[in-house]
C-alpha cells in the first residue's frame, strides 16, 4: 500500500512539474545537455527463466549522468534497490551498482529518445541462505524523457540487466529483470 | 575532461572485475536438492510393510472394550459408526532446525489403503525450497489440519442418544465431512494442567527429531529427508461432547491411537499420540543389507549411539495412566442457559464433587518417596507419569529403519554405525514395548553400496 501510495506521489510531482512545459521550445535541448541527475521508481520483474522463481516487486534508484566531448553521448552512473520474494521461502535483494553510456537519438522532437548501454557489478543477497557476494552486471536500455523547464526532466525508462552467473563453478543460468520507472531528473550547471 | 571520463571507465571496469561471487544465486534457486518425502506408516522399507488392518468401527481393537475408562463412554458401539477411509491432510509451513524451507500450503487427501504411495513405502514428496549448509536435527511441520472422514454426530433425547448426522469440516475450502482432530492435539491431559494449555498446539508445529542428524550440503547429490508419521494400522475412535443449543451432543471421530497417552471418558485432549521420525539419506552415500527375521515381525535399526530405551515404552500406556493416583476427574462443561441442560449439568457436577474428593483421598494415603505435602504428592506422580511415557525431549522415538517380514533388506542406509532389534507385531493400534537384538547386540558398519548381511 505504502509503495503504491509512493509510486502515484512520484507520478503526480512529475506529471505537475512538467505539464506546463510540454510544449516547450526546442531550445531546451542546451539544458539537456548538461550534467544531470535523478532518480527513478516503479515496477521490476524478474524475466525469462528468472521468473520461475522469483516475483515482480516495486523498485527505485538513483542515477547521474555525465557529458561527452560528443554531445549526443553521455557516460552516467546508476543505482537503485531492488528486493523480489518468491512463492516459497526464497528472497533476493539486488543492488546493481554500473555505468552506461547513453546514445540520444537524432529525433528532433521535444521528447527526446534515448538509448543506453552499459556494466558493472550487482550486490546480491540471498534469504534464507544467507549469500551476500557482488557479480557482473550488463544492462540494456531505453529512455523516453521531454524537459520540464530549465531545470527538471521527466522520464519513463526501460531497463534489462542481466546478472552473469553462467561464469561461476556450477553456474548455469544467469538472473534477467526487467525494470520500468518514471524517472525525474535534474540539470546541473557543472 | 578526459582525465574524468578515464576515472569513470577505470572504476566501473574495476567494478566489473571485481565482482567476484562464488555462489550460483539463480542456479541455485531453480535447481532442488532437497526431497522431502512423508508416509503414514512405522515401517521405512518399501516391500518390507505390514498390511493395512482395516478392522469394523465398534470392533475393541478400534473402540476400547474397557469403555468406563475410554474416550467412547456416552454411546458405545452404535451401528452407524463406520471406519474411516480418508485422512485429509493440510500443511501450512516446514522448517529445517526453525528455518522456514517451505511455505508453499499443501493439501493431500488419502484413501487408506495399500495402494497410496503414502502408505505403501513410496511416500509423497513435499514441495520445498532449499537450506542452507549446516546441520539440522529437527523438521517442523505446521500442520493447518488433520481430518479423517466418516465422523458422526449423536444427539442425546435424556433417555439415549439418536444419529443426527456426519460431521462436517471445511477443508481445501470445500465442505467435506470428517472431523479436523487437528485442534484437540493437545498434550494430553498434561497440557491441560497448565495455564497455557489453549496454547500448545502439538501439531502446530510438530517437531520431528531427524535421527542420526542431516547434514545438508551443497556439493553433495541429492538429499533426501524422509518423514514418517504413524497413521496406519495406528488408527482409533475418540468421543467429543458438546453442547449446541442446550442439546448435549457427541461426536465419534477418528485420530491416532492414545496408546501411549490414554485418553479418558470426556476428555478432549488427544495430542503427542501422533508419533513422527525423519532421517536423512544423501544419494550415493547409502549402503543396503539384507537382515534375517527368527519368526515374522518387525526388524529394526537404530544409530549405534542411540539408546534404544528410548524406543519403547515398558507397559500400556492406559497402564502407566493408571499408576497416577492424581488423576483427578474433569468438570462437566456448562451447558449455557438451558434450564434442562443446566439441571443436568448440577447433577453432573454433583458426581464430580465426589470423585475428586474419592481421588484425593487416594492421593491423600500413599506416599510416594516419602512426600507428605499433598500438592508435592501430585506433582510426582504427573512427573512419573511424563517420564514414562517419554515426555521430555522429542516424546517417544519411532526407529529411523524399520521393515517387516521374515527377512528384511533395507535398500538404503545412511552410511555409519547401527545397532540392529527385533519386535513382533503389536496388536491393532498399538507400538512395542520391548525390543530383541539381533546380531548379538554387535554394532553394524555401514558401507556405501553392499554390505553383508547376518
Amino acid at each position: 500500500m505504502k509503495k503504491h501510495f509512493l509510486s502515484i506521489l512520484v507520478f503526480f510531482i512529475c506529471i505537475s512539474a512538467c505539464v506546463p512545459e510540454l510544449f516547450a521550445q526546442s531550445s531546451r535541448k542546451k539544458y539537456f545537455s548538461k550534467p544531470q541527475i535523478g532518480l527513478w521508481y516503479g515496477p521490476v520483474t524478474p524475466i525469462f527463466e528468472t521468473s520461475e522463481y522469483l516475483k515482480p516487486d516495486l523498485g527505485g534508484g538513483v542515477f547521474f549522468r555525465y557529458n561527452l566531448p560528443y554531445d549526443p553521448l553521455k557516460i552516467g552512473i546508476d543505482s537503485s534497490y531492488q528486493s523480489y520474494g518468491s512463492e516459497g521461502v526464497n528472497s533476493v535483494t539486488l543492488i546493481p551498482l554500473y555505468g552506461n553510456l547513453l546514445w540520444l537519438l537524432p529525433i528532433d522532437l521535444p521528447i527526446r529518445f534515448q538509448l543506453k548501454a552499459g556494466g558493472g557489478a550487482c550486490k546480491v543477497k540471498m534469504q534464507p541462505d544467507d549469500i551476500e557476494q557482488w557479480e557482473p552486471l550488463l544492462m540494456l536500455g531505453t529512455e523516453v524523457s521531454f524537459p520540464a523547464g530549465k531545470l527538471a526532466n521527466v522520464a519513463l525508462r526501460l531497463d534489462y540487466l542481466c546478472i552473469y552467473e553462467e561464469h561461476m563453478n556450477g553456474g548455469k543460468k544467469n538472473g534477467h529483470f526487467f525494470n520500468a520507472g518514471i524517472s525525474l531528473y535534474f540539470n546541473l550547471n557543472l | 575532461m578526459k582525465a574524468r571520463h578515464s576515472i569513470i571507465f577505470i572504476f566501473l571496469l574495476l567494478l566489473f572485475s571485481l565482482s567476484c561471487g562464488k555462489e550460483p544465486v539463480f542456479t541455485e534457486m531453480s535447481t532442488s536438492r532437497l526431497k522431502i518425502i512423508l508416509k503414514g506408516t512405522l515401517e521405512s522399507e518399501k516391500g518390507y510393510m505390514s498390511p493395512f488392518v482395516t478392522p469394523a468401527a465398534n470392533s475393541t481393537s478400534v473402540e476400547d472394550s474397557d469403555h468406563a475408562n475410554d474416550s467412547v463412554d456416552d454411546i458405545k458401539g452404535p451401528s452407524e459408526d463406520v471406519y474411516p477411509t480418508k485422512l485429509m491432510l493440510d500443511i501450512a509451513e516446514i522448517r529445517l532446525g526453525g528455518k522456514k524451507i517451505s511455505n508453499y500450503r499443501q493439501t493431500f487427501s488419502i484413501a487408506l489403503s495399500d495402494s497410496e504411495p503414502f502408505f505403501n513405502g513410496e511416500g509423497i514428496e513435499l514441495k520445498t525450497d532449499d537450506p542452507g549448509d549446516g546441520r539440522y536435527d529437527t523438521v517442523e511441520i505446521f500442520f493447518r489440519k488433520m481430518i479423517f472422514d466418516n465422523a458422526k454426530i449423536y444427539k442425546s433425547t435424556g433417555s439415549g442418544f439418536v444419529y443426527e448426522k456426519d460431521a462436517e469440516v471445511i477443508f481445501k475450502e470445500k465442505t467435506v465431512t470428517g472431523f479436523d482432530f487437528n485442534q484437540l492435539m493437545v498434550n494430553s491431559y498434561w497440557d491441560s494442567l497448565r495455564k497455557e494449555s489453549d496454547q500448545v498446539i502439538r501439531v502446530f508445529p510438530m517437531v520431528i527429531p531427524i535421527i542420526g542428524g542431516l547434514n545438508y550440503n551443497k556439493e553433495n547429490n541429492e538429499t533426501v529427508l524422509e518423514i514418517r508419521l504413524v497413521f496406519k494400522n495406528f488408527i482409533k475412535k475418540y468421543e467429543y461432547d458438546y453442547y449446541d443449543s442446550g442439546i448435549y451432543k457427541v461426536c465419534h471421530y477418528y485420530a491416532p491411537s492414545d496408546w501411549l497417552r490414554d485418553v479418558r471418558a470426556g476428555e478432549s485432549d488427544i495430542g503427542r499420540n501422533l508419533h513422527g521420525v525423519a532421517k536423512a539419506l544423501v544419494k550415493g552415500q547409502t549402503g543396503s543389507i539384507t537382515v534375517s527375521n527368527p519368526s515374522l515381525g518387525y526388524v529394526v535399526a537404530i544409530p549405534a549411539d542411540e539408546d534404544i530405551s528410548d524406543y519403547f515404552i515398558s507397559k500400556d500406556g492406559k497402564l502407566i495412566r493408571d499408576d497416577v493416583k492424581g488423576d483427578l476427574p474433569l468438570p462437566p462443561n456448562y451447558p449455557g442457559a438451558y434450564i434442562s441442560a443446566v439441571l443436568d449439568y448440577y447433577l453432573k457436577y454433583e458426581k464430580y464433587k465426589n470423585d475428586w474428593n474419592t481421588k484425593r483421598a487416594d492421593l491423600d494415603s500413599s506416599s510416594p518417596a516419602g512426600l507428605s505435602d499433598i500438592l508435592d504428592k501430585y506433582e510426582y506422580y504427573w512427573d512419573v507419569y511424563e517420564s514414562t511415557v517419554k515426555g521430555t525431549g522429542y516424546g517417544l522415538k519411532i526407529p529411523p529403519y524399520v521393515g517387516y517380514g521374515t527377512s528384511v533388506t533395507f535398500n538404503e542406509m545412511a552410511v555409519g554405525s547401527y545397532k540392529f532389534y527385533r519386535f513382533d507385531a503389536p496388536a491393532y493400534g498399538q507400538l512395542n514395548t520391548s525390543f530383541t537384538s539381533l546380531n548379538g547386540g554387535n554394532v553394524v558398519t555401514i558401507n556405501a553400496g553392499a554390505n553383508t548381511g547376518f
